[in-house]
């Protein structure tokens, strides 16, 4: 009996070795530009895919807005990849798409929202969806705090850490899979 | 009653005729087939079961992967993969993310996995070959398709599932066997019980046609030593008459009347007898004295058996009496003296014995009859035989072998026993044992002239035979009373209808014409209940349906003083209104 080797995927092994060896190693396999739109586009995935992890309240889906919408605020750090992932996906049986939301539109009807960087003062995303059923989800190196879902870097992979505390405050119920896979969960 | 047995025959017939070598190889084929039959049900069972254990496993495996396999934790998915490595018949495992591509898994050699997940297997499905199961499995969390799971799983190989169904097999092949070779004794067992039948048949016939030929050498006995009795009875009667009528002198004519009267005593004796061993005898039960009976046959006794013959009698005057027929009585007593006569060829003493047998709480009160003789004995083999019928050690013309069974015929329709006890060489005692009466017994001697008819009376004679009819006329005569005679019962219901100046009809029984004696008494006691009835008849069956009714019987042979006597009552119960 043998293990087959797990890494025989193209996007895996550019996933879990290519990432901490990018600065150093040219890795041949995939279309890979830069090891920083790599990272993106797992989190990209990740972004996606945290959504059938997480059950909103009932009325988060409105019956007149068929639709499940991530919304990106301040710099969007996936370009095309966040699209290239949601395309012809379904979630919840509702068509996914994405919304970028500029300061004066706001959050309202999304159900995740990114936050990426900003270089503007008094940048808090977060804000306007305080007591929203919406999954705040951030980047701890480059986006601002208080999100609920914080991807972090750990052993050159993409991991991430959850507030579910923040997230049944506001009504979201994050499924234990999802909890037990985070490197670190704030109950509070 | 008699539906259940042949209905429980006609089952058997039917088992026993389905018993055979065909039908149970017949049964065996199917006990076979039927044990194949129930192996490969068992088998496809023991698939379904298996195929949906392993979608269980495939579906907790999906559950469980669900949020590694989104977020590529290969440690976690790694982890969730190797603990089904425990179950030696999952032979390959893997989980594949959302494209299809491979993302972790085992596979034991020579199993091997495919790299790209199967296109088409999007939903969950499985596949079933001969010795293996694949199932395949969305990973599913809520209704995002996150990837899937493969699980091939091995079903047990062909030679231990052949070890498990072994124990079915040789068992089914076992009862095939026993049928087969039950089946076959069987039928060789139903093979000799018919020839068994057949032989019980054939045997039983051969029997039947032995007893016939014993019945008619028999009756050819009896017949022949009854015909010799008459035959000399009837020497005795024409003889007497042909001297009778050669002489004149009246004390030897008196002497042969005596010699006519004695043969044709003997002569009536001799048919009662005859009748009474094929028990057609009415009885005529009468409460007796045993002392004063047997002792009054002395004389009989000691002509009958001769001179070298002595009886002795030891009968106390306060025996118990009895209610028998008293002249069968008499006939059994010397049946049995004649039988101890010829016992004792040199001579020897008889001894009649009698005594009082006191019965206990459930015995009745007996009087015990012996007769003892000290003569050859009875072989112990032909106790049980004495009493049959046609039983005789005597030549041919000799005896009749009826003596003793007129002897056990009467006791035991007398309500007694007769008991034998022998021993070879030093004698024999016959012992009756007769219930004892609590009557008084009725005054013995009856008057020994004929009863005259009181005054004139007419009585109307009903007989067919000429002869009969002449005799009876002339005793009807003789006793005083005023006879007319018709041949038949028609004739006599007609001349009753003419007039009816008749105190008594006098009837036989057996007549030709429509109206027989019984049915002429009936009627006559119906439509003229004033002219009283009675019966003659020599044929006992029909003296019994006449006793059944309540009509007075004379049997034939009578004598005109037994003629007198019936008619005396008769009238007399007629005339004062007694039935």
């Amino acid at each position: 009996m043998h293990d087959l080797n797990p890494f025989t995927s193209q996007r895996r092994r550019f996933a879990s070795w290519c990432l901490p060896l990018f600065a150093w190693v040219i890795c041949g396999a995939g279309p890979v530009s830069s090891p920083t739109s790599l990272e993106r586009a797992i989190q990209a995935n990740f972004l996606f895919k945290f959504a059938p992890f997480v059950e909103w309240p009932p009325d988060a889906f409105p019956a007149a807005d068929r639709k499940f919408i991530i919304c990106l605020v301040g710099e969007d750090p996936f370009g095309s990849l966040l699209e290239d992932v949601v395309r012809d996906q379904r979630m919840m049986g509702r068509p996914v798409v994405i919304r970028k939301v500029g300061g004066e539109g706001g959050p309202a009807g999304c159900h995740i929202l990114f936050a990426g960087s900003s270089t503007e003062t008094n940048y808090a995303p977060f804000t306007a969806t305080e007591g929203q059923p919406v999954l705040t989800v951030a980047d701890k190196a480059a986006g601002p705090g208080g999100a609920m879902i914080e991807f972090v870097r750990q052993n050159g992979r993409v991991r991430f850490q959850i507030n579910d505390g923040a997230a049944r405050a506001h009504g979201l119920r994050i499924s234990s899979k999802l909890l037990g896979l985070a490197i670190m969960v704030d109950r509070k | 009653m008699t539906q259940a047995p042949e209905n429980r025959l006609s089952m058997g017939n039917i088992i026993a005729q389905m018993a055979t070598p065909l039908s149970a190889v017949l049964i065996a084929l199917f006990l076979l087939a039927a044990g194949l039959a129930a192996t490969f049900q068992l088998e496809q069972l023991g698939r379904l079961e298996k195929l949906r254990q392993v979608t269980v496993q495939a579906q907790i495996l999906a559950s469980g992967i669900a949020a590694p396999l989104a977020f590529e934790d290969d440690v976690a998915l790694r982890e969730y993969l190797n603990a089904l490595k425990t179950d030696p018949q999952i032979v390959a495992v893997a989980a594949y993310d959302g494209h299809g591509d491979f993302a972790a898994g085992f596979a034991r050699p020579p199993a091997r996995l495919p790299p790209h997940f199967p296109k088409g297997g999007e939903s969950a499905k499985q596949e079933s070959s001969a010795n293996s199961l694949i199932v395949t499995i969305p990973v599913m969390q809520g209704s995002t398709r996150l990837g899937s799971v493969y699980l091939l799983s091995t079903v047990d190989s062909l030679s231990r599932r052949l070890t498990r169904y072994l124990g079915i097999a040789v068992i089914v092949v076992a009862a095939s066997v026993l049928i087969v070779m039950l089946t076959a004794s069987y039928s060789s067992l139903r093979h000799a019980h018919q020839k068994l039948q057949a032989e019980i048949a054939s045997r039983q016939q051969a029997e039947e046609a032995l007893r016939q030929s014993q019945k008619m050498e028999a009756m050819g006995q009896l017949t022949g030593g009854v015909a010799h009795d008459f035959n000399n009875l009837l020497m005795i009667a024409s003889g007497g008459l042909d001297l009778m009528e050669r002489t004149h002198d009246q004390a030897r004519q008196e002497k042969l009347k005596a010699g006519i009267r004695q043969a044709l005593d003997r002569g009536a004796k001799l048919t009662r007898q005859l009748l009474a061993f094929a028990r057609r005898t009415p009885l005529h039960p009468e409460v007796i004295d045993l002392r004063e009976r047997i002792r009054g046959m002395d004389a009989l006794l000691e002509r009958s058996l001769g001179e070298s013959i002595e009886v002795a009698m030891h009968l106390p005057a306060d025996l118990w009496p009895v209610e028998l027929d008293a002249s069968e009585l008499e006939v059994a007593i010397l049946n049995i003296a004649l039988n101890a006569r010829d016992a004792m060829p040199r001579g020897g003493t008889i001894i009649i014995e009698g005594t009082n047998l006191p019965g206990g709480d459930d015995a009745p009160d007996q009087v015990r009859i012996a007769v003892t003789d000290s003569g050859v004995g009875i072989p112990a083999d032909l106790v049980n035989t004495i009493f049959e019928p046609f039983y005789t050690t005597k030549p041919v013309g000799q005896g009749t072998g009826l003596g003793l069974s007129q002897v056990y015929g009467f006791v035991r329709a007398s309500g007694g026993e007769v008991l034998v006890d022998s021993i070879v060489g030093k004698g024999t005692a016959i012992t009756l044992l007769l219930p004892r009466s609590l009557l008084t017994p009725s005054k013995t001697g009856l008057p020994a002239d004929p009863v005259a008819a009181l005054g004139r009376q007419r009585i109307l004679l009903v007989e067919d035979d000429d002869t009969v009819a002449d005799t009876v006329s002339g005793m009807l005569t003789i006793l005083g009373y005023e006879a007319e005679r018709v041949g038949n019962g028609d004739d006599a219901l007609h001349r009753l209808e003419r007039g009816t100046d008749f105190s008594l009809v006098l009837s036989d029984m057996i007549m030709p014409g429509d109206v027989s004696g019984m049915e002429l008494a009936l009627s006559i006691r119906k439509r003229w209940p004033r002219v009283a009835t009675m019966l003659m008849t020599g044929y006992s069956a029909a003296a019994a349906s006449a006793a059944k009714e309540g009509v007075p019987l004379l049997a034939k042979p009578f004598t005109i003083q037994d003629l007198s006597v019936r008619l005396a009552i008769a009238l007399d119960q007629t005339a004062t209104g007694k039935p």
